[in-house]
């Protein structure tokens, strides 16, 4: 081989086009796409942090989404873990090889139990949970996406090829819940055996709050600089609603759509479970503190009693419907309709619980139907009723109150630590003043063209609007949560990002979680009412 | 020789001539002893929510015939009278004979069992249970069970209008059986304890029926204790015989009994362990059979295997599992863990292990255990259980055991340290009946007993909690904790038994 660099660049590049013309060509959009590994993404995408972004900043990304991920995200050490002594540990208990087990790779690295294992499936593993974990599996849109008119795709047409359309909420936290919360059909399914050989506990996934201390690699649209086919882009990726789209707070949208995604992986994977049960549900599907907490006395459980069931039923996990009553109170406008809504969802929440406790372990056919009807009504009448709900300041200051309310009602740790966090998002939220200049629906093409001219100019308009959401979101949290001793109680900063070790706070995280007392959690959650603004519920113009 | 008579007319002596007289006539008028007709086994029982053949006079003992379950109930006042047994109690006597009617209703807590029922905190549960609502009582069903051992009540019918009709706590009857056939006889001179047994009255005197019989409520049998009690705040059931016979507030002799039997404790803590069991596996079989009692019944497995805080690092998960699943339940330690020490380990014995082994495995398999198989196997377990012979074990064979499992260095079996708590504190109970034993036949040595202490303590659970909490959890004592319990263990063991038990 010529140590020419123009033969070496040739002998690099040369086989480009052809390769795009066959990826391109119908019969290869019908296969099935499989993991490539996340070496071919970080070729492009692994501009350094400190890079000027200047050429890129005003356009849909970055580039440096790779370096994020591999540097300061946790997700990159997926895989690394199960060599560790932790994950070594958790083997032996179990008997498992954790390194080749599917049952920890379909997490722990992208292996999963639906898409085939490619050849060099053996490094793909090695990544952990790379850029395809939530992207998609790449094999048929890496070479297709770096087209220029792959942005004027519509999401559809992405997908058919295996690329997730992650800038919707919903498919976004699809994504992330197949992992956190769990996915039967990808063999995504952490079971109380793994819990008891070790598997650190799944704190209740909330999609806002967790993508903040992820960190995120990614802008929301409104962070975002003008775009080249602003117009062509916005139509294509969010239809009707295109005018909109910019307009829209992020995070509500995240809280609004996010968590009920989350619910409704929650839902089916519940039903799943039940349907395959052999010998009784499986008991992850319980709430860990219904069972797993000293007996103390006096007890806060027998003193609050036991509504709506036997006294020493299990109850189940229930914090992913802790949002939903809330959510509903604010989507639904008329009130009418919002009653209609609560009591259906009351009677399937009393069905599904009576399928949990009518017995000791429940009975698994009754909750695989209870739960699949949820997760069906979900989708069916509340999704919608959120996609279209105008997500400005206004609702956001009316769900913010709707969950402090259930937050004050919170029975069980793990519900609360999820009303906590879309509190947490909310609140950050608030205090965030969005670019205008990005948020400008309908910039005339002159306009258009002077703000581009700017913002690229200007690199510090950037940077500074970065620097200060931070800091007010930070502010603002600190200034709430933080003096109602809320994140204190609850456990709300996670030990997320690379410098953190889990296993360094799980001692302190368990701690928290075993001296949870509700009774404590309402007098925090009184004065977190009157730092937002007065009395129950006002803040709530109905 | 003359001699004479003189006529004492003092009051306490014609109140005593009077009594005296009453009672012969009552002597007189009451059934012949032998003409009392044997009473089925399987008669119903006169107090609501008790099933079948657990009944309050009914003895599985072998040694003991059919009692008498038609007989009716007559009350305590009917055996409170002062020349009976209603003598005004007097503070530091050493024989309570006559005043034993006074004594039960002054310091003995089963005297106040039924006013559990209706303080505060009983109240609270029986509305928790969904038992009374509004101040009515709206299951009954519910109600009997909890009555069944804290007031029974017999039946109209099967009282004397003496008995009174709103309960009397546990009160004489409940343990010494129904009055009617041998109130009136049993201070016959002469009268022997067989004729008694035939009338009816509990042979209390026998170690082994008293240990079913005090099983009957504090195991299980009479009532039940579930987990939805449990939860709703009822103590769980964990019951030792030895141990709560030392502090049980006695009505009779109690140093007598010991003169009488030395190696007491031990044949308490043995005809204890076989009593519970043998409760246990009957309610296990009721619970399997009865489809109107809920399934999986939670208290079948033990209580800390879930009732811990989660913690980091984890006792349980740094031990490991052996050959169990992770985070599978298994079926509750208490009664079952050293049970076998409890019986000689003939073939008898060893098919009761085998079968004790089966039904764990059952409820260790699936999280949810077939109910047909455990009825099945609790049912041969009962059987096995009913059918062994009242012998105990050979003190040296016992001897030898504790040794293998419990000195290190001899033991490929689990470790002390490595047991559950349920277990370790069995263990201290067993250690402390044999120790009781021990020093009294060698005259009392200092070392089992600061060794017990020093077990007590580590085993104790933490203020304001009902479960072992640090003695399970993460910091850094519980090693040291549980060192030293393994360490005391085998200390107390090695002291425990000499030269000659253990060369045996």
């Amino acid at each position: 081989m010529s140590g020419r660099p123009i033969s070496r660049l040739a002998w690099r590049f040369g086989w480009l086009p052809v390769l795009w013309a066959i990826t391109a060509s119908e019969a290869m959009a019908q296969a099935t796409p499989l993991f490539k590994g996340g070496a071919t993404c970080t070729f492009c995408h692994s501009r350094r942090l400190e890079d000027d972004v200047r050429p890129f900043h005003r356009d849909l990304i970055l580039l440096n989404e790779g370096t994020i991920l591999r540097d300061l995200d946790k997700h990159a050490l997926a895989y690394k873990v199960l060599e560790g002594p932790l994950g070594q540990a958790i083997g032996r208990r179990l008997g498992w090889k954790v390194t080749e087990d599917q049952r920890c790779l379909s997490c722990h690295a992208n292996l999963r139990a639906d898409v085939a294992p490619v050849e060099n499936f053996g490094q793909v593993v090695q990544e952990g949970v790379g850029c395809e974990a939530c992207h998609g599996p790449g094999s048929l849109y890496e070479l297709l996406h770096q087209r220029p008119d792959w942005r004027t795709k519509s999401p559809a047409e992405k997908a058919a090829l295996g690329m997730v359309d992650v800038r919707n909420p919903i498919e976004r936290v699809r994504q992330c819940a197949s992992c956190h919360v769990g996915d039967a059909q990808q063999g995504k399914v952490v079971t109380h055996e793994m819990y008891a050989a070790g598997h650190p506990p799944l704190p209740p996934f909330e999609a806002a709050a967790f993508a903040e201390q992820m960190p995120r690699h990614w802008r929301y649209l409104c962070e975002k600089g003008a775009l080249q086919n602003e117009a062509k882009f916005l139509e294509v990726n969010f239809g009707p609603q295109a005018s909109a789209a910019r307009q829209q707070l992020p995070v509500l949208r995240e809280v609004l759509l996010g968590d009920l995604m989350a619910a409704i992986s929650a839902l089916r994977l519940e039903s799943k479970l039940a349907e395959q049960t052999d010998g009784g549900l499986d008991l992850v599907l319980f709430d860990c503190a219904a069972c797993h907490h000293e007996l103390r006395y006096p007890s806060w459980r027998q003193q609050r009693g036991y509504q709506g069931y036997v006294p020493g039923r299990p109850v189940p996990a229930d914090s992913y419907l802790a949002v939903v009553p809330a959510v509903i109170e604010v989507v639904a406008k008329e009130a009418g309709q919002r009653d209609m809504l609560l009591e259906q969802w009351e009677a399937m929440k009393r069905k599904r619980l009576e399928a949990f406790t009518g017995r000791p372990l429940g009975d698994p056919a009754g909750v695989a139907t209870a739960s699949s009807e949820i997760a069906d009504w979900l989708e069916k009448h509340l999704l919608p009723l959120c996609q279209s709900a105008g997500a400005d300041s206004l609702l956001s200051e009316q769900l913010l109150a709707r969950l402090v309310d259930s937050l004050h009602d919170a029975q069980d740790y793990a519900s609360a630590r999820l009303l906590g966090w879309t509190i947490w998002a909310l609140v950050g939220e608030q205090a965030v003043r969005y670019p205008e200049a990005f948020r400008n629906p309908d910039p005339l093409p002159a306009e258009a063209e002077a703000l581009q001219e700017r913002v690229s100019a200007d690199l510090s308009l950037w940077q500074e609007y970065h620097q200060q959401a931070t800091a007010s979101r930070q502010a603002a949290r600190q200034a709430t949560l933080g003096r109602a001793e809320l994140d204190r109680q609850l456990a709300l900063v996670l030990p997320a990002g690379q410098k953190v070790e889990l296993t360094e706070r799980l001692a302190e995280l368990l701690e928290v979680s075993a001296r949870f007392d509700p009774q404590r959690l309402r007098q925090s959650v009184g004065q977190l009412r009157e730092m937002l603004g007065g009395s129950p519920s006002a803040g709530t113009s109905r | 020789m003359t001699k004479r008579h003189r006529v004492c007319r003092c009051s306490l002596c014609l109140w005593a001539g009077s009594t005296i007289l009453v009672a012969f006539l009552w002597w007189a008028s009451a059934p012949s002893v032998s003409g009392t007709p044997p009473v089925p086994v399987s008669a119903p029982h006169p107090f609501p929510g008790q099933q079948g053949d657990q009944g309050l006079t009914t003895s599985q003992s072998t040694s003991q015939p059919a009692a008498a379950n038609s007989a009716r109930y007559t009350g305590a006042l009917s055996c409170a009278a002062t020349a009976c047994h209603g003598l005004a109690a007097v503070p530091n006597i050493d024989s309570r004979a006559g005043s034993e009617y006074v004594f039960w209703l002054e310091r003995d807590p089963h005297a106040r069992a039924g006013d559990a029922l209706s303080s505060p905190g009983g109240l609270a549960m029986l509305e928790q249970l969904g038992i009374v609502r509004d101040g009515r009582v709206v299951d009954a069903r519910g109600l009997a069970n909890c009555e069944a051992c804290h007031n029974p009540r017999p039946a109209e019918g099967q009282r004397f209008d003496s008995y009174t009709a709103s309960g009397e706590g546990v009160s004489c009857e409940a343990c010494h059986g129904a009055a009617e056939r041998w109130r009136t006889v049993h201070y016959r001179p002469g009268i022997s304890r067989v004729q008694l047994i035939e009338l009816g009255m509990t042979d209390t005197k026998d170690l082994a029926t008293r240990a079913k019989l005090c099983a009957g409520c504090h195991v299980a049998g009479r009532g039940e204790v579930n987990h939805d009690l449990i939860a709703a705040g009822h103590p769980a059931l964990k019951f030792e015989l030895s141990a709560w016979h030392a502090i049980y507030p006695k009505h009779w002799d109690g140093e007598r009994e010991r003169q009488r039997w030395p190696d007491l404790d031990w044949q308490l803590w043995c005809f204890g362990q076989r009593a519970a069991l043998e409760a246990v596996a009957r309610q296990t079989l009721a619970r399997a059979q009865d489809l109107q009692r809920p399934w999986p019944e939670l208290a079948e497995w033990d209580c800390y295997a879930c009732h811990h805080d989660l913690s980091w690092p984890s006792w349980r998960q740094e031990r490991g599992y052996s050959s169990r699943r992770p985070g599978a339940m298994f079926w509750n330690l208490w009664y079952r863990r050293w049970v076998s020490l409890s019986y000689p380990p003939d073939e008898q014995g060893k098919a009761v292990d085998g079968l004790i082994d089966q039904l764990a495995e059952l409820f260790a398999q699936k999280t949810v255990p077939d109910r047909q198989q455990v009825a099945q196997q609790s049912k041969e377990l009962v059987d096995a259980l009913a059918q062994m012979p009242h012998q105990l074990p050979d003190r040296a064979a016992v001897a030898a055991v504790l040794r293998s499992r419990l000195v290190s260095g001899e033991t490929s079996q689990l470790p002390v340290d490595k047991e559950e708590w349920d277990s370790c504190a069995q263990l201290y109970l067993m250690l402390r009946a044999y120790a009781g034993t021990k020093s009294n036949s060698d005259g009392g040595s200092e070392q089992p007993a600061q060794a017990l202490r020093i077990l007590h303590q580590a085993l104790a659970f933490d203020p304001g909690q009902n479960s072992p909490g640090s003695f399970d959890a993460v910091q850094e004592d519980v090693a040291v904790r549980r060192r030293q319990v393994r360490a005391q263990v085998e200390a107390l063991v090695r002291s425990l038994l000499t030269d000659a038990e253990v060369s045996r």
